[in-house]
């Protein structure tokens, strides 16, 4: 069955590896969803999360392909169960002086925060699950979008279970 | 001791047990090949200047082939590293571990669009294994042992290591080191073992189908040792000839677009196809849909990536060819398919390849290609081009060992064969090599016989030449209506004026009685030879299952067919 899979992947801090991620995942055409890098607390090591759509044949092609990269240390796909799901949202609103009181009621109902407001121009910020994000957009729509930006998921399973180790 | 990088990369080449390298100078090289100059003078290091990089790659690789060691190529930044890219591509391709080494420029000029700057590693990342750009002297000699370690672990592949001019040129502490042991220590669970035994035990028609990771585990004697403790048939793959004895009675040919009709046949009635050291390319899978549908499948492969992606298994063995077969066949109780095996040689009696050129006084490919087996003792190495006198080749020569074949199988790369050959010869200066070539694939680099004259590598250059693009002739026959666009070559070139120029000699076959004298004369030579074999254009490589169809019924004739394009 088609869903999506959230794949926590370990490389190595080196130049040019998360091109080679890439590179490897459109030219074997897998469908990903997001894609969000950063450094860990081991400079030397950077943590990889891919979401990818696809049914399970696809996720081990996924995982043993990055397997076979030189720079991957560690892959691993989550299980969304047993792990801590989140994402960042920010989103930029224009909100008329009789639709500002809805807007707040709005922010609050989901805890997201106001980070800006210039003029009838707002800036909210949402941390959550991908489901609770596409909610609060859809609840935004009657008030024209400006624009968007969603950091795509991070993701950590509960637990001991999972820790950066070095091949 | 204190050395150069250029020394730097002459010493590791040492350490690794190189004593051939392939290449072309140029401007971000010149510190390179400044230092190689002392270790070839030395008679350290044999060069190779090709007349092209790509000829170099295609060389490296078939040095790599024949030999089973590492083939390194040198080439320049630039257009000289993007030369490359096609020799490395085809190594990738078939899993041959290639070492190339590219010059940059200095550092303080990369990203710049600098004169003959290309980011070569960018450009290389989906045809190498891994590659390198060296942007610190300390870390040169640590990659380029990395890359060796990389090119000869696992499934082997090409990798490229790019070096600016700044790096050859500084001077470091240069420590020798021994290489790193790469082989693979193959471990199986006793449970998979025993549902791997129970498979191949209660088989009554297993089929045994062996690809090119036989070759680079070396694992010929072993996959002969199983299939006679299996009493299985055998089929290889085009990257596998050679992996078995074709002499035997076991062998059905090849499997795939231009298998066997027994090989067909066989994989219709079996109950097990087990499959070593293969892909499962689309050219052998035709239609993966229907392939070997309802069978058990038992594949065994060193890449893991490779289970599950072109067609469904029912069981995977990860590990080394050699010491799985070697695990299997120890364990495995003898079987015994008297019945089967009868099957399999009836069918081989039934449906031999046959080829008929229209004019009986033409040489035919399969005449040529038997006399030299013949005259050959089945000993020779027979390196090729693309095409359909790549199939012929692997048809009508008869393999009796791995590394005798050598061929551009998964890229299909027209214009390989040349510098392969030429590779292939210097790595085994005693066997006899034999580039079969068709007159297209010939001219793509013809070049390289100019290196062949120079260097005096003693090959021989066999153009069959039908004055077509034959294999592409031979879909237009079949799926476009006879419509020949573009594959009408009749260049007007003059093969044995053009061998001459180069300053080799020349010999045409140009009708059946002229075969085994020309071949004979050809051999006895300690030089470059062309050899122009003057065949029938309209020749079909037979069987064929048109892409798409199932492997199960190939046409063995399509003279009379006319299909839809897939």
């Amino acid at each position: 069955m088609e869903k999506q899979y959230i794949l926590s992947v370990l490389v190595n801090n080196h130049e040019g590896v998360l091109v080679r991620i890439s590179g490897l995942l459109s030219r074997r055409f897998f469908n990903i969803i997001s894609i969000v890098a950063a450094q860990t607390e081991d400079p030397a090591i950077t943590q990889i999360i891919i979401v990818v759509q696809g049914n399970e044949d696809v996720i081990d092609q996924v995982k043993s392909q990055l397997e076979k990269l030189i720079d991957i240390l560690h892959v691993k796909v989550l299980d969304r169960d047993t792990s801590v799901v989140r994402e960042h949202l920010m989103v930029k609103v224009r909100a008329s002086q009789g639709q500002i009181g809805a807007l707040v009621d709005i922010a609050n109902m989901f805890k997201a925060g106001i980070m800006d407001v210039t003029g009838d121009v707002f800036i909210l910020e949402l941390t959550g699950d991908s489901h609770t994000l596409d909610s609060f957009i859809a609840i935004l729509k009657p008030y024209p979008i400006l624009k968007m930006i969603r950091t795509g998921c991070s993701a950590m399973s509960r637990g001991e279970e999972e820790v950066n180790h070095k091949k | 001791m204190r050395l150069t990088g250029a020394q730097i990369i002459c010493e590791c080449l040492l350490e690794q047990g190189v004593d051939t390298v392939f290449g072309y100078p140029g401007g971000q090289v010149l510190n390179i090949y400044d230092a190689l100059y002392d270790y070839t003078q030395a008679g350290r290091i044999k060069h190779i200047l090709t007349a092209h990089e790509q000829g170099a790659a295609h060389a490296a690789d078939g040095y790599a082939r024949a030999s089973g060691k590492t083939g390194v190529c040198i080439a320049t930044s630039g257009p000289g590293a993007t030369n490359l890219v096609t020799g490395i591509a085809t190594a990738y391709m078939d899993s041959v571990p290639l070492v190339a080494i590219t010059g940059n420029v200095p550092c303080s000029l990369l990203g710049l669009d600098s004169f003959q700057e290309v980011d070569i590693t960018g450009v290389t990342i989906p045809v190498t294994k891994h590659n390198f750009l060296v942007k610190r002297i300390e870390d040169l000699a640590k990659m380029l042992r990395e890359a060796f370690y990389i090119a000869n672990s696992g499934r082997k592949g090409p990798v490229l290591v790019d070096i600016p001019k700044d790096v050859t040129a500084a001077m470091y502490e240069y420590k020798p080191c021994p290489p790193k042991d790469f082989s693979m220590k193959t471990h199986m669970e006793e449970e998979d073992i025993n549902q791997v035994l129970y498979m191949l035990q209660t088989s009554k028609r297993p089929f045994l189908y062996a690809g090119g990771g036989i070759i680079s585990s070396g694992a010929e004697q072993q996959l002969a040792e199983f299939a006679e403790k299996l009493d299985a048939p055998v089929s290889c793959s085009l990257m596998c000839q050679g992996g078995f004895d074709q002499r035997h009675p076991r062998y059905m040919g090849m499997l795939g677009m231009h298998g066997t009709k027994a090989s067909s046949l066989a994989i219709k009635e079996c109950d097990l196809f087990i499959a070593v050291g293969s892909r499962f390319s689309d050219r052998v899978l035709c239609n993966a849909g229907n392939f070997a549908k309802g069978k058990q499948i038992i594949h065994i492969d060193i890449d893991p990536a490779e289970f599950n992606k072109n067609i469904h298994i029912t069981r995977k063995i990860r590990g080394d060819a050699k010491q799985i077969l070697e695990i299997l066949c120890q364990k495995m109780e003898r079987q015994s398919h008297g019945e089967w095996m009868k099957n399999i040689a009836q069918w081989k009696e039934n449906y031999p390849l046959i080829q008929t050129a229209s004019d009986p006084s033409l040489a035919t490919p399969k005449e040529i290609l038997e006399t030299l087996n013949r005259l050959t003792d089945s000993n020779a190495t027979i390196v090729t081009e693309v095409g359909q006198h790549q199939m012929w080749a692997a048809q009508y020569y008869t393999f009796c060992h791995g590394r005798q074949f050598i061929s551009s199988g998964g890229l299909g790369t027209m214009g390989f064969g040349l510098g392969a050959a030429m590779g292939a010869k210097m790595a085994c200066p005693d066997h006899t090599v034999v580039n079969v070539a068709g007159d297209g694939s010939f001219h793509m680099n013809l070049n390289e016989l100019s290196t062949a004259a120079k260097h005096n590598i003693p090959i021989i250059e066999m153009v069959f030449n039908n004055e077509v693009l034959g294999m592409v002739r031979q879909w237009q026959k079949l799926f476009y209506a006879r419509r020949f666009s573009q594959t009408t070559l009749e260049k007007t070139t003059d093969y044995l004026k053009l061998a001459e120029a180069f300053g080799i000699k020349g010999y045409r076959i140009a009708s059946r009685s002229d075969i085994e004298p020309v071949l004979k004369e050809a051999l006895r030579q300690q030089v470059p030879v062309l050899v122009e074999c003057i065949i029938d254009r309209d020749l079909n490589v037979l069987p064929m299952v048109p892409a798409g169809n199932s492997v199960e019924e190939p046409l063995l004739s399509i003279d009379d067919e006319a299909m839809e394009v897939k």
